[in-house]
C-alpha cells in the first residue's frame, strides 16, 4: 500500500506549519494489522490539535480497533498550507497510521462536532480526490457522518452516503461488519447504500425514509477509551478525559445537545475511579478532565473528587471540571480539594434577567449568580468568565440592559474583593436549532445582533470589562445549517466552490464569500431564519428524535406564555 | 517514598535520539512528550514547589525543527535511586517512533557553571556530489550571509560559529561533518546557518535531505 508521506520531501515538510500534525507515530497508535477485512478511516473535519481532543474520535478508534478484523485509522482536516502543498504535488490526503490515501479506505466515518466544519468535509473529500456528491460515487469509500450538528441531516444530503443520528458506539461496529460483508461480495453503488438503511439510526439520502435517533443503552456499563493515542503536539485540551455521565436533565430550551444525549446516564463512582487510574497510567497526563454536559449534576461528585484525591497517581496530578452550575456549593466543592485545577471559573448564565432566564429555562437565579461570585472571594480562582447569548426568543431591550446591569454589579462585587478577581464576558448570537423547543423561533438578523452587541459593549465600558463575541455572520451560517434543507446542501457546495473553507477559524472565515454564495443561490434568508409556524411541518420531521415534537411545542408555548406572547 | 524535592539532589541524565518523523516535533512538544513518558514509566521524579507543581526536568539546547539527532539529553531530578538500565528500558517503551533512550547515567552530578556556549557536531547528507561541494564552499569562516530578522535583513558572519568541516562520505552518500560553536557572542545558531545553506542550494532545493546532530559539548 502506498505511503503518501514518502512522496513528500524534507524541504516540503519544513515549508508547512507543524508538520507533526500529519505524521502519526504517536504513543498508543494502533499498529498496522495484517489483512483486515475492512479498513475504516475516522475523519475529524478540523485540525489535529482539535481532533485529538475530541472524545468521539477516541471512542470510535478504540471500539473499532478492538476487533482484529477491523483496522481503523485517523485523518484530520489539512491546514490551508498543507492543502496547498498536497495540491501542488498532486497528492491525496492520507491517514496518519499508514499514510494510506483516504480514497483507498472502505469507509470514512466523519465525526461532526459543529456546523462550521461542513465546508472542511468537502475540502477533505476534494483533496482526497473523492467525488464530492454521493451521486458521483459508485465505488470507493462509503462516506458516513454523524454527530450532534447533523441532527438535521438535510444540509449534508448531497454529499453523504449516509448520516448517522444518535450515539454511535454500537452502530460503528454494525456498519463496519456490513461494509466488510459487502466488500467481500463486491457490492457497489446504490445497492451498497440501500443496504445501509438496515442499520438503525442511519439516514441514507438516496433512499430517504423516517429514521430513529439511536441511544446507546449500554453506556453505564461500557468501558470508556482507556488507551487514547497521545498527541505528539499539544492538543487544545491537554489532559486525559473521562466521561462521567451522558445526557442532561437541565432542559434548557435552546440546547440541542441536552436533547441529543437524553436520557441522563451516570457511570458508577467505583467504575470512574478504576477507569481514571487506568487512563492516567496509560497516558501519563497530569490532569484528568471530568466530562459531561453539566458536571455539577453528577450525583456523587463529592465522593468522586475525594476518591480521585486518594488515588493521586502522580504527585502533580490535578482535576479539571468544566461545565459547572452556578450555585454557592459549587465553589465550596471546588475548594474542598486542593487538587482541582484553579485556572478560572466559567459559567453560563446565558441571559441577564430572571424573566429571560425563565423563558429559556435556564434554572439559575440572580441570587445563585451573586452567591457563586461572592463565594469565589475566598478561593484561589482569579478569573471568572461568563457566557451570555443575545437575540434569544422574546428578548427585549430591557433584557440586554439587565445583562449590563448584572455584569456591572458583579464587577462592583469582585473589585471589592481582596485579592481582586477579574470578570470577562463572552457574547454569542442565539442560533435556533432543530430538535429543541426553540426550533420554531426566529433568529435575529446580523444587523440586529450587531446593535445588541454594541448596546452591551457600551454599557460595560464603565468597568472596562473584557468582552469577546462571536462574529454575527457566523451565527447566521450556523443557523442555516441547523434548520436547513436540501437547498442549503446546494449552498454548501456553492460556498465551497467560492472558496469557503476552515469557517471555524476567524482568519479564514470569509463572510463575503458566504454572502455571495447566498445571493448566487437566490436564498431568501427569512425562509430559514424567520419564525416558523407551529402548525406547518418542519423539514426535519422525518427524524424520530426520541423526544416527541409535542414536547418541544409545549416547552415553546411555556416560554411564550412567560413572555406573554401567543404563538401562531 | 517522598514526592517532594529532596535537599540533596538525585539526578539521572538521559541521552536520546530524534530520528525519522520525530525530527518534525518542536522542542516544546518534546518536553510534553518526555514529561508524560516519565510519568508512564513510573520513575520516581521530583516536583517543583508552588501552586502548580511540575516535574523537575532540564533539557539540553533545542534541536531545530527538521534536524535529526543522536545526542539529545535531559536531566531528571529524582526522589530516590534508580537502576539506570531499567529506567532506560522503561522510558524507551513509552516514547514515540524515532525517540530512543540510548544512555542513562545515574547518579549524575550536573556541574553548575556559567553558560559559555557549546560545540555541536553535525552530519549533513546530500543527494549529489555537486551539492555537497557547494555546501562545503559555502561553509567557510569568511562567509557572511543575510537573513530576515524582525522584518529587516540582518548580516551574520560564520567566522565565530564554524570550528571545522570535512567530507565524510560513506555508503554511497555525500556527507559533510561539521563542528559549530553556538550560544556564544556573535555566532549565528546552527538553525540560521542551515536555513542560509538551504537557500544557497535553492537551485536544487532537495539536494540536502538530512541534517543530523551527533554530539553536544559544553564549552
Amino acid at each position: 500500500m502506498t505511503d503518501i508521506r514518502q512522496k513528500i520531501s524534507h524541504q516540503d515538510w519544513l515549508s508547512i506549519n507543524k508538520p507533526a500534525r500529519y505524521m502519526g507515530g504517536e504513543v498508543n497508535q494502533v499498529p498496522s494489522k495484517d489483512n483486515p477485512k475492512v479498513r475504516i478511516c475516522i475523519v475529524f473535519p478540523d485540525v489535529y490539535e482539535l481532533g485529538m481532543s475530541n472524545l468521539a474520535v477516541k471512542i470510535f478508534y478504540e471500539i473499532l480497533n478492538k476487533r482484529p478484523e477491523i483496522y481503523a485509522e485517523r485523518a484530520f482536516a489539512p491546514f490551508p498550507d498543507f492543502s496547498e502543498l498536497l495540491q501542488r504535488k498532486d497528492l491525496p490526503l492520507f491517514s496518519l497510521e499508514t499514510g494510506t490515501p483516504l480514497k483507498d479506505f472502505d469507509a470514512l466515518f466523519i465525526t461532526l462536532p459543529y456546523e462550521m466544519t461542513f465546508t472542511n468535509i468537502l475540502h477533505i473529500l476534494d483533496v482526497s480526490k473523492i467525488p464530492l456528491q454521493w451521486k458521483e460515487r459508485q465505488t470507493g469509500p462509503l462516506i458516513i457522518s454523524g454527530g450532534p450538528s447533523s441532527s438535521n441531516p438535510l444540509p449534508l444530503s448531497l454529499f453523504m452516503d449516509a448520516v448517522f443520528i444518535g450515539e454511535g458506539e454500537e452502530a460503528v461496529i454494525e456498519m463496519a461488519d456490513l461494509i466488510a460483508e459487502m466488500k467481500e461480495q463486491n457490492i457497489q453503488g446504490s445497492e451498497r447504500r440501500q443496504a445501509l438503511t438496515k442499520i438503525e439510526g442511519l439516514w441514507v439520502p438516496e433512499f430517504p425514509a423516517p429514521v430513529k435517533h439511536r441511544i446507546y443503552k449500554g453506556f453505564v456499563d461500557s468501558v470508556p477509551p482507556l488507551n487514547p493515542v497521545l498527541p505528539n503536539i499539544q492538543a487544545v485540551h491537554d489532559r486525559a478525559t473521562i466521561e462521567i455521565f451522558r445526557g442532561c436533565t437541565a432542559g434548557c430550551r435552546f440546547c440541542n445537545a441536552g436533547f441529543y444525549y437524553r436520557p441522563k446516564r451516570e457511570r458508577k463512582v467505583e467504575d470512574v475511579l478504576a477507569y481514571s487510574k487506568a487512563l492516567l497510567e496509560n497516558t501519563g497526563e497530569d490532569t484528568l478532565g471530568l466530562l459531561s454536559l453539566s458536571t455539577s449534576d453528577y450525583r456523587h461528585l463529592e465522593k468522586l473528587i475525594k476518591g480521585l484525591d486518594d488515588l493521586k497517581l502522580y504527585p502533580e496530578q490535578s482535576i479539571s471540571i468544566p461545565s459547572l452550575r452556578m450555585s454557592d456549593n459549587t465553589v465550596t466543592l471546588l475548594n474542598a480539594s486542593k487538587n482541582i485545577r484553579k485556572g478560572g471559573l466559567t459559567f453560563a448564565p446565558e441571559a441577564g434577567t430572571q424573566r429571560l432566564r425563565d423563558i429559556i429555562n435556564k434554572n439559575v437565579t440572580e441570587e445563585d449568580i451573586i452567591q457563586v461570585i461572592t463565594s469565589a472571594s475566598t478561593s484561589t480562582y482569579k478569573k471568572i468568565k461568563l457566557y451570555f447569548m443575545m437575540g434569544l426568543p422574546f428578548e427585549t431591550e430591557e433584557d440586554l440592559e439587565g445583562l449590563v446591569d448584572l455584569v456591572n454589579r458583579l464587577e462592583e462585587t469582585v473589585r471589592a474583593m481582596k485579592p481582586r478577581k477579574t470578570i470577562s464576558i463572552s457574547l454569542s448570537g442565539f442560533v435556533p436549532k432543530a430538535f429543541t423547543p426553540f426550533q420554531w423561533a426566529r433568529q435575529a438578523t446580523t444587523e440586529e445582533l450587531i446593535e445588541k452587541r454594541k448596546l452591551v459593549c457600551d454599557g460595560l465600558k464603565r468597568f472596562n470589562t473584557p468582552i469577546s463575541w462571536r462574529d454575527e455572520i457566523t451565527c447566521l451560517i450556523e443557523a442555516l445549517f441547523a434548520r436547513g434543507d436540501e437547498k442549503i446542501s446546494e449552498l454548501l457546495l456553492v460556498a465551497y466552490k467560492n472558496g469557503c473553507f476552515m469557517d471555524g477559524w476567524y482568519e479564514f472565515f470569509s463572510a463575503d464569500n458566504w454572502l455571495k454564495s447566498i445571493e448566487e443561490m437566490n436564498i431568501n434568508l427569512n425562509d430559514y431564519l424567520g419564525e416558523k409556524s407551529i402548525n406547518a411541518p418542519l423539514p426535519w420531521d422525518f427524524v424520530d428524535y426520541g423526544t416527541p415534537k409535542s414536547f418541544f411545542l409545549s416547552e415553546y408555548q411555556k416560554a411564550a406564555k412567560i413572555a406573554g406572547v401567543e404563538l401562531q | 517514598m517522598t514526592m517532594t524535592a529532596p535537599t540533596e539532589k538525585l539526578q539521572c541524565r538521559f541521552v536520546y535520539t530524534r530520528l525519522g518523523y520525530s525530527k518534525y516535533l518542536s522542542h516544546l512538544d518534546m518536553i510534553g512528550v518526555i514529561t508524560k513518558a516519565v510519568r508512564r514509566a513510573s520513575l520516581p521524579y521530583a516536583i517543583t514547589a508552588g501552586i502548580t507543581p511540575r516535574a523537575v526536568i532540564s533539557f539540553g539546547p533545542p534541536l531545530p525543527l527538521g534536524h535529526e539527532s543522536l545526542c539529545e539529553f535531559f536531566i531528571l531530578d529524582l526522589t530516590e535511586s534508580i537502576d539506570p538500565e531499567e529506567a532506560k528500558e522503561r522510558l524507551s517503551e513509552e516514547l514515540p517512533e524515532g525517540v530512543i533512550i540510548t544512555e542513562a547515567i545515574f547518579p549524575y552530578s550536573r556541574r553548575r557553571q556559567p553558560n559559555k556556549g557549546e560545540m555541536v557536531e553535525y552530519e549533513l547528507f546530500f543527494t549529489t556530489e555537486k551539492a555537497c561541494e557547494m555546501a562545503q564552499n559555502f561553509l567557510c569562516p569568511n562567509r557572511v550571509f543575510e537573513l530576515e530578522s524582525k522584518g529587516k535583513l540582518k548580516a551574520y558572519s560564520m567566522e565565530k560559529a564554524l570550528q571545522s568541516i570535512a567530507r565524510n562520505d560513506r555508503d554511497g552518500l555525500f556527507i559533510l561533518k561539521v563542528q559549530f560553536f553556538q550560544s556564544i557572542p556573535d555566532a549565528p545558531s546552527v538553525s540560521k546557518i542551515s536555513t542560509a545553506l538551504e537557500r544557497h542550494l535553492q537551485e536544487d532545493e532537495e539536494s540536502i535531505f538530512l541534517i543530523r546532530r551527533l554530539s553536544i559539548t559544553s564549552l
